[in-house]
């Protein structure tokens, strides 16, 4: 039986799942980052 | 942001990882029994150790909760951030093994001790996530979750010792096997390729905490600002 599909399949899923789940929490990160910095300044410039 | 958390480690922790899959897919030599489709090994095996360590580390954070009530916080962060980047290692285990034992043991799966603890670990890991999202309440959630946390870590070693006590399709471990050495242009590689993807296991558990420390600092804080109607 040929092994190229099941490995290229095995990395190749698995590097998708790593990479997309590391993007989507770098992601969440500076959109965090960004709206704390945003309310910091809506309180600051507040009554 | 603490230095360790910075995307750049990511990177370099990520590359590392694709570097000892690029030996294991071009460079590892042949197997003997299992020809070509044992480079798996260079991808499961480390997923597999990931997942055991998300385990490890949840119960650490979970008896840190139910112990210390001043610590409790971050590591609370901390398990859920566990038992998330767990789920996905546990999963990709499963998964890649599923595609190892088609061309090695002629099925995709089977009831095999190994392989049916290992999906409980996952179910274990769901059923964690299901527990947070139902329960509200702080110190309700806080203990059942780290409870159940505990409970999690107990799959661990009956996971690493079901090819022992059972009658397994799965092969007993052979990382440290007397009887079976591996090749140490087998073996080497395979130790520096779980341990560079135990590293960035550990970065995205820290990465995937302080992203749910700083959604619940926000929730906090638009709370604060809808009761004190500060914010302009």
């Amino acid at each position: 039986m040929n092994a190229a599909p099941f490995i290229y399949t095995a990395f190749g899923i698995s590097a998708f799942v790593l990479i997309g789940y590391t993007l989507l929490q770098v992601r969440l990160q500076r959109e965090n980052r960004r709206l704390l910095t945003l309310l910091a300044k809506g309180t600051s410039h507040g009554t | 942001m603490s230095i360790i958390s910075t995307p750049i480690l990511g990177v370099l922790l990520l590359s590392g990882v694709f570097a000892t899959w690029g030996y294991g897919i071009f460079r590892a030599p042949t197997e003997f029994y299992q020809g070509e489709v044992y480079r798996i090994l260079y991808l499961h095996v480390p997923c597999a150790f990931s997942a055991f360590l998300s385990a490890f580390v949840l119960c650490i954070c979970s008896l840190r909760v139910l112990l210390q009530k001043s610590a409790a916080s971050m590591s609370l962060w901390t398990a859920r951030a566990c038992a998330e980047v767990g789920l996905i290692y546990t999963l990709l285990t499963l998964f890649t093994g599923s595609i190892w034992g088609y061309p090695t043991w002629g099925v995709w799966w089977t009831w095999d001790a190994r392989l049916t603890t290992t999906l409980i670990l996952a179910f274990l890991y769901g059923c964690y996530l299901l527990l947070w999202n139902t329960l509200d309440s702080y110190p309700l959630r806080a203990k059942v979750c780290s409870v159940f946390g505990i409970l999690i870590f107990l799959d661990v070693p009956i996971i690493y010792k079901s090819v022992t006590w059972w009658r397994t399709l799965h092969q007993p471990p052979s990382l440290l096997s007397p009887s079976a050495p591996m090749s140490s242009e087998i073996l080497y590689p395979l130790v520096a390729s779980i341990f560079v993807m135990l590293g960035f296991a550990a970065w995205l558990i820290l990465l995937r905490s302080q992203n749910i420390q700083t959604h619940n600092e926000i929730e906090e804080s638009l709370c604060h600002t809808a009761h004190g109607g500060t914010l302009s």
